[in-house]
C-alpha cells in the first residue's frame, strides 16, 4: 500500500535531457529533445506508470531517473537529496535505484553464470558472500535457487526476466525502474510477471517506475499514470481516474488504441484513431507538441504550448481544452472513427 | 525442502568451477571432432614437442660442424645432408622450428595483449581517446606488412626479440580493431548498465565484463594469424633481420643455402618444406579453431600473407 | 568536383609531412653514436668530439635538427654516409632506378596476365577451368615471396642454367644480358601479385556480374562480349584499381626480397645494407623513398576513385 508521508520518496524537478547531434551525411546538426521539462513525484512503495509510443523519450527518462544519465538541467531528488551532488552523496543516493531492462536475454552477461550477475550489485558494495542472499532472491521470485549454476541462455525468457528482478531487488534498492520490462514476453508471462512485482512491492515497500507503451499493462500495476508524448508530460492521474476520464486527446486515443475486456465500455468509447507517425524530436511542432495528429488542434495550439494545469485532485492535463474528452465524443457521436491528422 | 536447501548450498559455490571446465572440454572436443582440427592438432603437437624437446633429440648437435664432411649429400648418418660447415641439416631443422614455433605463439600472443588493450580502452572510453588510438592504428594498418617490420626492425636493430617485436606491432592493429569492434558491442549491451547501475567500478567492469565477451574474437583471430607471423619472420630472419649466427633458423639457412643451391640442393629443400609444413598446420589448426568458435564466420578473414 | 580532389590533394600532402616526421623521428631513434663512428675509435678528444657534432648540427634540439633535414631533403640533399663514405643522393640516384624497373614490369605484366585470367575465371566460373585457376591460386597466395624465389632458383638452376648464373647488368651496359639478368627476378615478384590481381578481378567481375542491370542487358538481348567488356569491365574496375593501390604496398615488400634473393642494386637492398651498417642517413633516406611512394600512389588513387566512379562524386 502507498504510504501516505508528507514527503515524497523521489522527486523530479524540470528534468531536460538534450542530445547534440553533430552533422553528418545528409542530416545537418541539430539538439534531439529526447526530454524536455519533466516533473513528478513519487512516494515509497507506490507505482508510477509512465506510458507514450516509441520515441516519446520515456527510456531516456528511465535512464535520467536511475542515474546513469546527467541531465542537462532540471534536478532529481531522493528523500529530498539531489542525487548529483558531487562526490560521495551523490554517489551513495544514486545507489538507491535499480532498473529492470526490457531484453531479458540481454540484460545478463552471457559469459557468467546467473548467480554471478543476480550477486553483482551486492559485490560492488563489498559483500563477499553472496550466495546465500542470492538463493533467498531466486526463491523469492520464484526461481529455484539452483538456477544459479546456469547460464543465461539455459534459461526461459521469463525465467531470465525473475532472475533480472531478482537482480534488481538484491541491493533493497528504494526504487526500481522498469523499462519494457515485460515488452517481450508473451502474454501470459506478462500476467504472471506483472504479478510478482506487486506481490514484491507489498512485501518488501519498493517503489516502481513502470515504463511501457501498452497501456493494460500500466493500468494493472500502477498507482499513477504518466503520459509522455515527445519528451513532455500531456497527462497526469490516479490509475482508477485515468481509466475512467481521461482528459488528453492523446491519452484517450492511446486508450482506444488498447482492447478493453468488457464490451460495454469498448462499445462507448468515442472512436478516435491515431495515424501517422510521431514527428521527429529533433524538431517538434511549435506550441503543443501534438497538434499535429490531434482533431481539435486550432490556431492557437500552434501560437503557444499549453502549460500542465491541476483539474482537480492531482489530475494534471497539459490541453488547451479542458473538456476535450467531450467534445471528441460529441464529434464522433455517430460512430464513425474519427481521424487524428499524420 | 529444508534438507534440500541445506545440501545444495555448498554445491553452488563449486558449481562455477566445473562450469568453466565443461565449457573447456567441450571446447577441445569440439575441435577433435573437425576434420581439420584432428591433423591440425597433430602436426602442431609435432612441432611443439620438437621445440621443446628439440635438443635432446637432434642426432648431433646442431651448431657444431664436422668440417671433414661438409656439403654432402643424403645419407644414412645426415638423412637431410650437411651444411657448409659440416653441420647436419636434420638436427639443425629441428632445431630451427623451436625458434618458428616460439616466435610465431610469442608475437601473436604479444600482439593480441597489446590489441586487447588498445581496442578495448578505445571502445569503451570512446571519445578523444577512440580517436587518437584510432588514428594512429589506421595509420599503422595502412602500411604493408613486410615493410613496416623491416622498418620497425631498422629501428631497433636486427635480433630475435627485437623481430618478434616488430612483428607483434605490425599485428597490433587488427587485434585493436576487433577488440574496439566488441568492445562497442558490449558497451551497449544492457547487462553492461545493469553493472553500472549495480555500482560496480570500471576497472572492474573491463576484467569482468569487457573482456570475457572480447576475447572469443580475438582468440579466433590469433589462430587465423600465427601462420602469417610464421611467415613474416621466415621473410624477417632470411633477409639477415632475425636471430643471429649460428642459431639454426629457417629463414637464415635458406638464406646461406642461395650461394650452394646447384651443388647442395638439400640445403634449401628441407627447411623450406619444415617452413611450408607449419605454415600449413597453423593453417588448418586456424581454420579448425575458427569453425568451432564462430561456425557462422564469413570466410576470408586472414590477415593478407607477408610477402 | 574540382574541390574533392583538392581536399585529397591536401590530406596527401599532410599525410607526407607526418610521414616525414615518423621517418625522422626513427632515423634519431637509431643507436649508434654516428659521431664517434666518423670521429673513429681511437683517443679521440671531447673537442673533436663536440667539433663533429657540430657539424652535423648534433648539437641543437631535435624539431631544428629535423626542419634542417626536411629543408635538405626536399632540395634532393641527404648528406653523406658516414658507413660508406659516399653521397646518399647518388647512391639513391642509381639504386631507384632497378627498384622502379622492376616495379614497373611487375605492375604491367600482373595487370596484363592477371586481369584477363581473373576476367576468364569470373566468365567460366565454377567451370573446370575456373576451378583449375582457383587451386593454384591458394598455393600462390599462402607462399611467401622468398620461398618463391628460391623455388624459382632451384627450378632455375636445373633448367634454365644460362639465366640462373646470370648477375646484374645494367642496360645501359649490355641490354641482352639486362634482360636476361632480370627475368627470374620478375619472374619471383610477380607471381604472387598476378594470383592476386586474377583473385581480386575474379571477385569484382563476379559481383558486378550477379548484378540485375546484367541480367536485364542479356533479357534485352545485348550480346555477351559487349555485356562482359563494356558493362561488366567498366563498374568492376573502380574495385580493381584500389586495389592495385593495396598490390602496391605488398609489391614493396617483395621488391625488397627479390633484389636480395638476386642480388639486385636497388632501393631495397641499399636500405637492408644500412640496416645491417647502422647506417642513419641512408636508413632514413631510403625509409623515407619508400614510404613517400606508398602514400603518392595511393593518394593518386584515391583521386581517381571518383573520376573512375560516378556514384563516388559529390551530388
Amino acid at each position: 500500500m502507498p504510504s501516505e508521508s508528507t514527503k515524497p520518496l523521489l522527486e523530479v524537478r524540470g528534468v531536460q535531457q538534450h542530445f547534440h547531434i553533430r552533422a553528418a551525411a545528409g542530416r545537418p546538426a541539430g539538439t534531439l529533445r529526447a526530454v524536455d521539462g519533466v516533473s513528478l513525484t513519487l512516494g515509497a512503495g507506490e507505482t508510477l506508470g509512465v506510458v507514450g509510443e516509441s520515441g516519446c523519450g520515456k527510456s531516456t527518462l528511465a535512464r535520467l531517473i536511475v542515474g546513469l544519465l546527467e541531465p542537462t538541467a532540471g534536478s532529481i531528488h531522493i528523500d529530498g537529496g539531489d542525487i548529483w551532488e558531487p562526490g560521495d552523496a551523490g554517489r551513495e543516493r544514486r545507489r538507491n535505484f535499480q532498473m529492470v531492462f526490457q531484453n531479458p536475454s540481454g540484460s545478463m552477461n552471457p559469459r557468467r553464470t546467473v548467480g554471478a550477475s543476480v550477486a553483482e550489485p551486492l559485490q560492488a558494495r563489498g559483500i563477499r558472500k553472496t550466495d546465500d542472499e542470492v538463493a533467498r532472491m531466486l526463491t523469492l521470485v520464484g526461481l529455484n535457487p539452483k538456477m544459479a549454476a546456469r547460464m543465461p541462455h539455459q534459461m526461459s525468457g521469463g525465467q531470465q526476466q525473475r532472475a533480472s528482478i531478482a537482480r534488481a531487488l538484491i541491493a533493497n534498492p528504494k526504487l526500481v525502474v522498469h523499462d519494457e520490462a515485460v515488452a517481450s514476453l508473451d502474454i501470459s508471462l506478462q500476467a504472471q510477471i506483472l504479478n510478482l512485482l506487486v506481490e514484491l512491492q507489498e512485501r518488501l515497500g519498493t517503489s516502481y517506475v513502470f515504463i511501457s507503451h501498452d497501456l493494460a499493462a500500466v493500468q494493472a500495476i500502477s498507482h499513477r499514470v504518466m503520459v509522455m508524448y515527445l519528451g513532455e508530460v500531456v497527462e497526469t492521474a490516479t490509475a482508477a481516474v485515468f481509466a475512467a476520464s481521461p482528459r488528453h486527446p492523446y491519452s484517450i486515443a492511446l486508450r482506444n488504441a488498447t482492447l478493453l475486456p468488457d464490451p460495454v465500455l469498448e462499445n462507448g468509447r468515442s472512436g478516435l484513431v491515431l495515424r501517422g507517425d510521431v514527428p521527429s524530436p529533433m524538431n517538434p511542432p511549435s506550441g503543443c507538441r501534438f497538434r499535429t495528429r490531434c482533431p481539435l488542434a486550432e490556431e492557437r495550439c500552434a501560437a503557444g504550448a499549453p502549460p500542465l494545469r491541476d483539474t482537480g485532485g492531482g489530475h494534471l492535463v497539459a490541453c488547451h481544452f479542458p473538456d476535450a474528452a467531450q467534445r471528441l465524443a460529441r464529434k464522433s457521436a455517430v460512430g464513425t472513427p474519427v481521424e487524428a491528422l499524420a | 525442502m529444508t534438507s534440500d536447501q541445506a545440501t545444495d548450498l555448498p554445491v553452488m559455490e563449486t558449481t562455477a568451477a566445473p562450469a568453466a571446465k565443461a565449457w573447456r572440454q567441450g571446447f577441445v572436443a569440439d575441435l577433435l571432432r573437425h576434420r581439420g582440427g584432428v591433423f591440425g592438432v597433430a602436426v602442431m603437437g609435432l612441432f611443439v614437442l620438437l621445440a621443446i624437446f628439440g635438443r635432446l633429440v637432434v642426432p648431433y648437435d646442431p651448431n657444431v660442424g664436422e668440417l671433414t664432411s661438409t656439403l654432402s649429400g643424403p645419407t644414412w648418418q645426415h638423412l637431410f645432408g650437411t651444411d657448409e660447415l659440416g653441420r647436419d641439416t636434420l638436427s639443425r631443422v629441428i632445431d630451427g622450428s623451436r625458434i618458428a614455433v616460439i616466435v610465431a605463439l610469442l608475437s601473436v600472443a604479444i600482439a593480441a595483449a597489446l590489441g586487447v588493450a588498445i581496442g578495448v580502452t578505445a571502445g569503451y572510453f570512446g571519445g578523444k581517446i577512440d580517436t587518437v588510438l584510432n588514428r594512429s592504428q589506421d595509420v599503422l594498418f595502412a602500411f604493408p606488412t613486410l615493410l613496416l617490420a623491416i622498418i620497425i626492425v631498422a629501428v631497433l636493430g636486427p635480433g630475435l626479440f627485437n623481430a618478434v617485436l616488430a612483428i607483434a606491432i605490425v599485428y597490433t592493429p587488427r587485434f585493436a580493431r576487433i577488440a574496439r569492434a566488441s568492445a562497442l558491442s558490449v558497451k551497449t549491451s544492457e547487462y553492461l548498465e545493469a553493472a553500472r547501475l549495480a555500482g560496480v567500478t570500471t576497472p572492474a567492469i573491463l576484467v569482468r565484463h569487457m573482456l570475457p565477451n572480447v576475447m572469443p574474437s580475438v582468440i579466433v583471430l590469433a589462430a587465423l594469424s600465427m601462420s602469417t607471423a610464421q611467415l613474416a619472420y621466415a621473410s624477417l630472419s632470411f633477409l639477415g633481420l632475425g636471430v643471429s649466427p649460428p642459431q639454426a633458423d629457417w629463414g637464415s639457412m635458406l638464406s646461406k643455402a642461395r650461394d650452394f643451391i646447384t651443388i647442395a640442393p638439400w640445403l634449401t629443400v628441407w627447411p623450406m618444406a619444415a617452413l611450408v609444413a607449419l605454415m600449413l598446420a597453423f593453417n588448418v589448426l586456424g581454420d579448425a579453431i575458427r569453425d568451432v568458435m564462430d561456425p557462422r564466420h564469413s570466410s576470408g578473414a586472414r590477415p593478407e600473407a607477408a610477402l | 568536383m574540382i574541390k574533392l580532389l583538392l581536399a585529397r590533394l591536401g590530406a596527401m600532402f599532410a599525410v607526407l609531412l607526418a610521414v616525414s616526421v615518423l621517418v625522422f623521428a626513427m632515423g634519431s631513434m637509431i643507436p649508434g653514436d654516428l659521431t664517434s663512428v666518423i670521429v673513429g675509435q681511437e683517443g679521440a678528444t671531447e673537442e673533436q668530439f663536440a667539433k663533429v657534432r657540430a657539424d652535423l648540427g648534433l648539437d641543437k634540439p631535435l624539431p631544428v635538427q629535423y626542419v634542417r633535414w626536411l629543408g635538405n631533403a626536399l632540395r634532393g640533399d641527404f648528406g653523406t654516409s658516414p658507413i660508406t663514405g659516399r653521397n646518399v643522393t647518388a647512391d639513391l640516384a642509381q639504386q631507384i632506378p632497378v627498384s622502379v624497373e622492376l616495379a614497373l614490369l611487375c605492375l604491367l605484366f600482373s595487370t596484363v596476365l592477371g586481369m584477363p585470367a581473373g576476367i576468364l575465371a569470373a566468365v567460366h566460373a565454377n567451370r573446370r577451368l575456373d576451378v583449375l585457376i582457383r587451386s593454384q591460386l591458394l598455393i600462390a597466395f599462402s607462399v611467401p615471396t622468398f620461398v618463391v624465389g628460391i623455388l624459382v632458383l632451384l627450378v632455375g638452376s636445373r633448367v634454365a642454367p644460362d639465366l640462373f648464373r646470370m648477375s646484374f647488368t645494367a642496360w645501359s651496359q649490355d641490354p641482352a644480358a639486362h634482360i636476361r639478368s632480370m627475368v627470374m627476378p620478375l619472374l619471383t615478384i610477380t607471381l604472387p601479385i598476378t594470383a592476386m590481381t586474377m583473385q581480386m578481378t575474379r571477385s569484382a567481375m563476379l559481383e558486378v556480374l550477379g548484378d540485375p542491370f546484367i541480367v536485364t542487358a542479356r533479357a534485352s538481348g545485348v550480346r555477351l562480349e559487349r555485356i562482359y567488356y563494356l558493362h561488366a569491365l567498366r563498374n568492376a574496375l573502380p574495385p580493381i584499381i584500389t586495389f592495385i593501390g593495396f598490390q602496391f604496398g605488398v609489391m614493396l615488400g617483395g621488391l625488397i626480397v627479390v633484389e636480395q634473393i638476386f642480388s639486385l642494386p636497388g632501393l631495397g637492398r641499399g636500405m637492408l645494407e644500412a640496416i645491417s651498417t647502422r647506417d642513419y642517413p641512408m636508413v632514413t633516406a631510403t625509409t623515407l623513398v619508400f614510404a613517400v611512394s606508398f602514400v603518392l600512389i595511393n593518394a593518386l588513387i584515391d583521386m581517381l576513385y571518383p573520376v573512375l566512379d560516378p556514384r563516388q562524386r559529390p551530388r
